[in-house]
């Protein structure tokens, strides 16, 4: 029994007794859940299947294999830490959706069919925008709303390429994908659009900076990663991914530069991290799949470190504008020690996380003789340590005295973060537990003179570079345009001009139509009759020498009353006839 | 009252960390010299390519973003208005 219950089950199905305990039972019972969660993927054996017929398809709610088996490991364990952070926290309306989010991601990963995938995909986006909606702001109200109906519309789009699929094949098995086709096409937007690739990736961005405290911890790891984990299923070695995922480093990397809000820095470099996920994929090698998915495994150890360092500072002073920080390494040094911990984990740093699964994927590109994909990842590894890794803990803690004195944030959040923190180096001086829950089974060491070497030159010179040009990089109160214009400034101004247009073409028509040309057609064939049998008669009124003021009249009258001699009838009638034949 | 902790505000420990970052850069273009590399790439074997490489790829994305900003940055209430 134990050996196939659906992982993702254990916290929806959990969610829903939370708002029966009372007080710290409810957090101790929040993190439990997550613990049971991890120990059941534990017992999970390769291989295992769970499925039945539905209409003719196959249904497969539990697939087991190791790559579902690692994304389920660090998805409950990410879980279980991000709920030790959220000690403190007595909101339903903010435990409940975590919950529901990561247990659909853990549907997601174990589900082995298209349809029980979609369903727990639009779970995930449903449950998720309620971490946003819970600061209350107005401004995250609006954000969720974009947040959400961003991914109605992915979730559509992967619809639409579901639907195709499986009337070009006939099945609902989601495995490798082997031709290009519109319905793997439009199934790889929607797995896209929630790995935020550009130009769909504004919402990431938009929404979590939004989010709350605990919010944008649990956000920053489910959605875009388990669009990883589809990529990584059906789409490996799409060459095609390559690029996207070159793209997604580099623009991760010149947004988060531009930014002041730290918690948006954070997001862009999701982004950027993500973008070198992607690129992983699409090499499809087995060391650079490897590579993906170690590197999606330390990435949300990381990067929720960082987000939470980034909420406790936010949770503390209430504000997350780079220009209204700085200094804050006097009262709060452990949270400075722990996001600086995350910070050199992002960058890659020897001896943390990041050095061990990073380089991986680059080695991938490597051995394929990629030069231009090398470059491109060198260039943005040492980018990643601009933005991520130094100018976010530099403009939070340092910089200038904002006259901030918060003090240090509550113990629970402190243990997340030591937990997270310990991790990070674990996994970077001994990465082998890693190693051996990774998909494929190749020999691959990071540690030889060369590479710490080279790395280490790499990330100096760039801290060089920062310090160098620190006066460029000077914070200013603004927002950067990003995709999101299109639909935040695009499409008012799209309804405006339809407005205009289509109103004003409306309102004249209805000047010409119904208001003038209605009373002259209906004028016309109240008169109509009249007009023309007088036209008719009129030449052989005169021919016979009578008045034709007189016949006006006459004829008028006599219409009017229905009153014709039968003799003008027929007349006419005939004349009519003679007419359209004519014509005709 | 305990004195507070201020130890990067005072100008001497700024000049301080200048030349460690200074020393820093240099020791890793002293590893170059020490164990010469051979490359995994080959082109990538001469000394202080990664130093370069650091450098000119950072200079050149803070030059990039600065560039775009003129263009990409508005006000806050950019969307509110």
């Amino acid at each position: 029994m134990i050996d196939s219950v659906l992982p993702g089950a254990i916290l929806i199905l959990g969610s829903l007794i939370v708002p029966l305990f009372k007080g710290r039972k409810k957090n101790v019972y929040m993190v439990i859940l997550p613990a049971i969660t991890f120990y059941l993927i534990w017992k999970l054996k390769p291989g295992t299947y769970l499925n039945f017929h539905f209409f003719g398809l196959d249904i497969i709610p539990l697939r087991v294999d190791r790559l579902s088996k690692v994304f389920g490991y660090i998805f409950s364990l990410n879980a279980f830490v991000a709920f030790i952070y959220s000690f403190w926290l007595d909101d339903d309306s903010q435990l409940l959706p975590a919950l529901l989010y990561i247990g659909c991601s853990l549907g997601v990963v174990f589900s082995g069919d298209l349809l029980t995938l979609y369903i727990f995909w639009e779970g995930m986006a449903i449950f998720s925008t309620f971490l946003i909606l819970a600061r209350k702001t107005e401004k995250s109200q609006k954000a969720a709303m974009r947040y959400i109906m961003v991914h109605i519309s992915g979730g559509l789009i992967l619809l639409a390429g579901i639907v195709l699929f499986i009337f070009n094949t006939g099945s609902l098995v989601f495995e490798q994908m082997k031709s290009s086709d519109p319905a793997t096409l439009l199934i790889l937007i929607g797995f896209l659009l929630n790995a935020a690739a550009p130009p769909l990736s504004a919402w990431l961005p938009d929404a979590y900076p939004e989010s709350t405290v605990t919010g944008g911890v649990i956000l920053s790891a489910y959605t875009t990663k388990t669009a990883v984990y589809t990529l990584v299923r059906g789409f490996a070695g799409w060459h095609i991914l390559v690029i996207v995922g070159c793209i997604m480093t580099i623009y991760g990397i010149i947004y988060a530069l531009l930014e002041n809000d730290m918690r948006r820095i954070l997001a862009y470099s999701i982004i950027n991290q993500v973008g070198f996920m992607v690129c992983g994929v699409g090499i499809g090698t087995e060391i650079a799949i490897n590579g993906t998915v170690a590197h999606a495994f330390c990435h949300i150890i990381y990067k929720a470190l960082l987000w939470m360092s980034a909420g406790s500072v936010l949770y503390m002073t209430g504000r997350s504008r780079c220009t209204d920080l700085g200094g804050l390494y006097k009262t709060m040094p452990l949270t400075l020690i722990f996001g600086g911990i995350g910070a050199l984990s992002i960058s890659a740093f020897p001896a943390t996380s990041g050095f061990t699964s990073k380089s991986m994927i680059i080695e991938g590109a490597v051995h394929e003789h990629m030069i231009w994909t090398w470059i491109v990842l060198q260039v943005a590894s040492a980018g990643v340590f601009l933005h991520a890794g130094i100018k976010f803990p530099y403009f939070v803690f340092f910089a200038k005295d904002s006259g901030l004195r918060p003090g240090e944030t509550n113990r629970s959040m402190l243990l997340a973060m030591a937990i997270m923190s310990f991790i990070c180096i674990f996994l970077g001086v001994y990465p082998d537990p890693l190693y051996n829950v990774l998909p494929y089974r190749v020999g691959y060491s990071a540690y030889h003179l060369e590479h710490v070497s080279s790395q280490l030159q790499l990330l100096m010179f760039s801290a060089l570079v920062f310090f160098l040009f620190l006066p460029l990089l000077k914070r200013t109160e603004t927002i950067s345009i990003d995709t999101d214009w299109v639909y935040r400034r695009g499409a008012p101004l799209f309804y405006k001009i339809m407005d205009r247009g289509l109103n004003g073409l409306n309102d004249l028509c209805e000047r010409i139509f119904i208001l003038k040309m209605v009373g002259k057609i209906s004028e016309f064939f109240a008169v109509a009759p009249q007009k023309i049998a007088y036209l008719l008669y009129a030449p052989f009124w005169k021919i016979r020498g009578k008045d034709v003021s007189y016949l006006r009249g006459d004829i008028f009258r006599a219409i009017d009353k229905g009153a014709m001699p039968i003799g003008l009838s027929a007349g006419s009638a005939i004349v009519f006839l003679i007419v359209i034949y004519l014509i005709l | 009252m305990k004195k507070e902790f201020d130890f990067f505000d005072r100008e001497e420990n700024k000049r301080r960390l200048w030349i460690f970052l200074y020393a820093t850069c240099v020791f890793t273009l002293f590893l170059d010299l020490i164990f010469p590399r051979e490359g995994v790439l080959g082109f990538d074997s001469f000394f202080g390519f990664y130093a370069i490489m650091g450098f000119i790829s950072c200079a050149l994305l803070i030059l990039i973003s600065k560039l775009l900003g003129i263009i990409l940055k508005v006000d806050e209430d950019y969307y509110d208005r």
